[in-house]
């Protein structure tokens, strides 16, 4: 039979025999009393419990201190050593998740996932995986969308960050979060969706300044908002991000990046029609590439490159930038530019009065291009084609189909355009007029703003 | 060249997340640890500070607060116990 207990241990006891503060007699009386008291001794556990972890938050708080006021300790040391395992293992998980997404579908992607359930490195591996995936946007930014969505959806089971604190979980919530955004953005922007990634890029800011970022992510968005703004057309605002962000790579002495957020502003100066300013930009960082190891971003800095060149008419070295980068798509499997060269190589064939061979390319790309504009200057291209080899009946369908288009693309009110189906009604559509209207469009969409000369009131244009 | 990618991966990774030194109460508990000591009274935060952060014994600190020996149990009491509902959501 249990031993009566008429009064419990005061939590003052309590505390103290946790904290071994009570003298030897004392000690051993409450301790008799907890081997008898069911209230008491889950009283005692739970005071204890809360002892020990204020004891460790105690170590923690000095230990993220020691850190800023002696540097780093043989603890720290240590600590970086797991960490570095834990890294690699996580590499190669991370590696996994991209390998499963690149080749095989979303089962075999769930289970890559899946299989990081109670690993350690669960975080650090998400975390690496959203970084690597952004080697499948060139060659799927659908699937890339994809895999930052299931990203995302894993970091959210993440334990926090402590950005107040200084202290930082291995891989916190928020930063994989940031990552997968950002991995959505650059994706929106492969797939020329601007609005949608400049729409992403705003919430993977505030994720990185809620994992306690020290601007190295903000820079990250810059970076990319910059150039969801330069497709956009708000130049101003792009050249300031990108700006940014290429001062802050430069602190952080990231110099693959610097010469990234350089590319980006060669293509936005591109687009602002300063030719020679951009061919300085692009030629100065091609360098920096290596053609095995950064072939998605040497890519687009050799097309922006070519475009360069083809509008300073070096028709020859814009043939030989294309040939590179058509070489590395076909290599690497970068289907999202090839298109982008395909048509560079036609427009070039066009240049150098090579008709059949361009009609035959434009053709094909008409057949796959989807976005109005790139309809419209695919037929502007065969229109003028097939003028040039004499096909008038062709050249009049395609402006003719072109005009059933007008509709729905947004050259619809330009006098150009109107121009070019008077002329068509009228049965005086030849070659120069349609290469007068497309450069005029051409120069409309890269933001050169002029007003458009007809070619019946100032006489043929000369070519 | 592959090492060199290697490094740049790592010196975006380590300028990225700023790596820290070993917690050995799990995130999730500091976190709500963190949070429940900041929504008790800043005397009760701090006389659990100065015994927990600066070393301090009961006694001591609680003569930092004003208060005597005798009473030291009793704040330290009431302290704890503010802490623990605080923890629990009851507060």
């Amino acid at each position: 039979m249990r031993t009566a207990v008429t009064k419990h241990l005061g939590e003052g006891t309590l505390l103290r025999l946790a904290a071994r503060d009570l003298g030897e007699p004392k000690a051993r009386a409450a301790k008799a009393h907890l081997a008898e008291c069911v209230t008491c001794r889950t009283g005692f556990a739970a005071t204890r419990r809360l002892d020990r972890s204020l004891t460790k938050l105690a170590e923690a708080r000095r230990s993220d201190e020691s850190r800023d006021d002696f540097g780093p300790d043989a603890r720290y040391f240590e600590f970086v050593g797991r960490l570095l395992d834990v890294s690699g293992e996580a590499e190669e998980a991370a590696e996994r998740i991209v390998r499963a997404a690149r080749v095989v579908g979303a089962d075999e992607l769930a289970v890559a996932l899946r299989s990081l359930d109670g690993k350690p490195y669960r975080g650090f591996a998400l975390l690496y995986a959203a970084q690597k995936a952004f080697s499948l946007v060139p060659e799927d930014p659908a699937r890339a969308r994809l895999v930052a969505d299931l990203l995302f959806a894993e970091g959210a089971t993440l334990p926090p960050a402590f950005p107040d604190s200084r202290t930082s979980t291995p891989a916190p919530r928020r930063a994989v979060q940031a990552e997968a955004t950002l991995l959505k953005a650059y994706a929106f922007l492969q797939s020329s969706e601007r609005l949608l990634a400049r729409e992403a890029s705003a919430p993977a800011r505030e994720f990185f300044r809620e994992s306690g970022d020290l601007g190295f992510g903000a820079a990250l968005c810059d970076y990319y908002e910059g150039q969801s703004a330069s497709h956009s057309r708000d130049y101003a605002f792009a050249e300031r991000l990108l700006k940014r962000a290429l001062g802050t790579f430069s602190e952080f002495g990231q110099d693959h990046l610097c010469a990234r957020a350089e590319v980006a502003l060669g293509t936005l100066l591109l687009q602002r029609g300063q030719n020679v300013r951009a061919l300085q930009c692009l030629e100065r960082v091609l360098g920096c590439f290596d053609p095995d190891q950064d072939a998605q971003f040497l890519v687009p800095a050799l097309n922006n490159r070519a475009q360069c060149l083809m509008r300073l008419e070096k028709f020859d070295e814009a043939r030989a930038a294309l040939a590179k980068s058509l070489n590395l798509c076909l290599r690497f499997g970068f289907r999202s530019h090839l298109l982008f060269v395909r048509n560079g190589l036609a427009e070039l064939d066009v240049h150098c009065g090579q008709y059949k061979r361009a009609l035959h390319a434009f053709g094909q790309i008409l057949k796959e291009v989807t976005s109005p504009i790139d309809v419209s200057f695919a037929r502007l291209y065969l229109a003028e084609c097939h003028a040039r080899l004499g096909s008038l009946g062709p050249m009049a369908a395609e402006i003719g189909a072109l005009r059933r288009e007008r509709q729905a693309n947004r050259f619809a009110p330009s006098p150009a355009l109107g121009e070019l189906f008077v002329c068509l009604d009228q049965g005086t559509l030849d070659a120069d007029l349609i290469a007068h209207v497309r450069v005029y469009l051409q120069d409309e969409v890269n933001g050169v703003k002029r007003p458009y000369r007809s070619v019946r009131r100032s006489g043929r244009p000369g070519r | 060249m592959r090492r060199a990618v290697r490094r740049r991966a790592h010196e975006r990774r380590v300028t990225a997340f700023d790596v820290a030194a070993p917690a050995a109460l799990p995130a999730d508990e500091r976190l709500a640890l963190e949070e429940a000591l900041g929504r008790i009274s800043p005397g009760c935060r701090g006389l659990l500070m100065a015994h927990y952060m600066e070393g301090k014994g009961f006694g001591e600190a609680a003569r930092e607060f004003g208060f005597s020996e005798k009473q030291a149990w009793k704040r330290f009491n009431a302290c704890l116990r503010k802490l623990r509902l605080s923890l629990e959501g009851k507060k």
